[in-house]
């Protein structure tokens, strides 16, 4: 029974494998532009796509001057990619979040900063500068 | 005071006006004005230098370029038309000639491309044509293809070999 099962189970998956890639091709448009969806997501996250959208350009023209075998290699690897990308993409948006809120607030406590601090400092440099004068 | 407040006002002015400046250029859109461009080149995908006469039933060579600035990466496809004058595409719609070929690729935003086309030429039954390109992107919200409002066209002399 177990024996049958697992045989069913390779037979799915080989018949999975042999359709997929007509259904791809089938639908060339809703699948390349899911991966754009999921590109722009990245993008927006703060991902560098450009390598991607021009593997997925490739893949697009291969479809076009009709190399089947090449459109499903790249759409698959671009896929994969973004697969692994994702799994990065919420600690990279996080970190540029916060590095740009950071820059932000160091940006707007600058004047204040100068304000509050400038005469301190230049009374320090200025001092410091002239240790060594004798007054006579 | 070492430092003269007069001079004190005046440097933190300038630290404020810098300060304000370079947080606008962080919180700024990065894009303000969206759009995509399409465009004609010759074979050797230089301006200027297009066919003006064309034999039927042949191909001619083309560039076409494509630049996206929407923001985001797009999904484009260029359809190839012949028809005329009147049959010419809008900004708002796209000509009503039959597609006789596609071109397609992904941008992303920023980028440019340049492809190298062969443009069919069919027998139409015309002796001048128009040959229009349009420039289609892929709507991911809808699944379609939405026409861009950006096109390109050549005017040709059909020309038909004789006897």
């Amino acid at each position: 029974m177990s024996l049958s099962s697992a045989k069913l189970s390779v037979l799915i998956t080989l018949a999975l494998l042999t359709i997929n890639p007509i259904m791809i091709c089938d639908g060339i448009d809703d699948v390349v532009g899911g991966l754009i969806s999921e590109l722009n997501y990245l993008r927006g996250r703060g991902l560098d796509i450009s390598n991607l959208t021009a593997r997925l350009s490739e893949a697009v023209k291969a479809y076009y001057s009709g190399d089947v075998n090449l459109t499903l290699k790249l759409v698959g690897d671009v896929r994969s990619e973004v697969s692994m990308l994702k799994d990065v993409a919420e600690v990279t948006y996080l970190r540029l979040t916060i590095a740009k809120y950071v820059t932000i607030a160091s940006l707007l406590s600058t004047p204040i900063i100068t304000y509050f601090l400038l005469p301190t400092v230049y009374a320090y440099i200025w001092y410091y500068l002239r240790r060594r004068w004798v007054v006579r | 005071m070492i430092l003269d407040d007069e001079v004190l006002a005046v440097i933190t002015a300038v630290a404020t006006i810098a300060s304000v400046l370079g947080v606008a250029q962080l919180i700024r859109p990065e894009v303000s004005e969206s759009f995509t461009a399409v465009g004609l080149l010759s074979e050797d995908c230089r301006v200027g230098g297009y066919p003006n006469k064309v034999l039927v039933n042949t191909s001619i060579k083309l560039c076409i370029y494509v630049y996206n600035h929407v923001g985001e990466a797009i999904y484009y496809s260029i359809k190839y038309k012949l028809g005329t004058d009147t049959t010419l595409p809008t900004n708002t719609t796209p000509s009503p000639a039959a597609v006789l070929a596609e071109w397609g690729g992904v941008l992303n935003h920023g980028v440019g491309e340049t492809t190298l086309v062969g443009v069919p030429i069919p027998e139409v039954g015309l002796n001048n044509a128009v040959l229009i390109f349009e420039l289609w992107l892929y709507d991911v919200g809808s699944n379609s293809w939405v026409y861009s409002g950006r096109w390109t066209h050549l005017h040709v002399e059909l020309i038909r070999p004789v006897g």
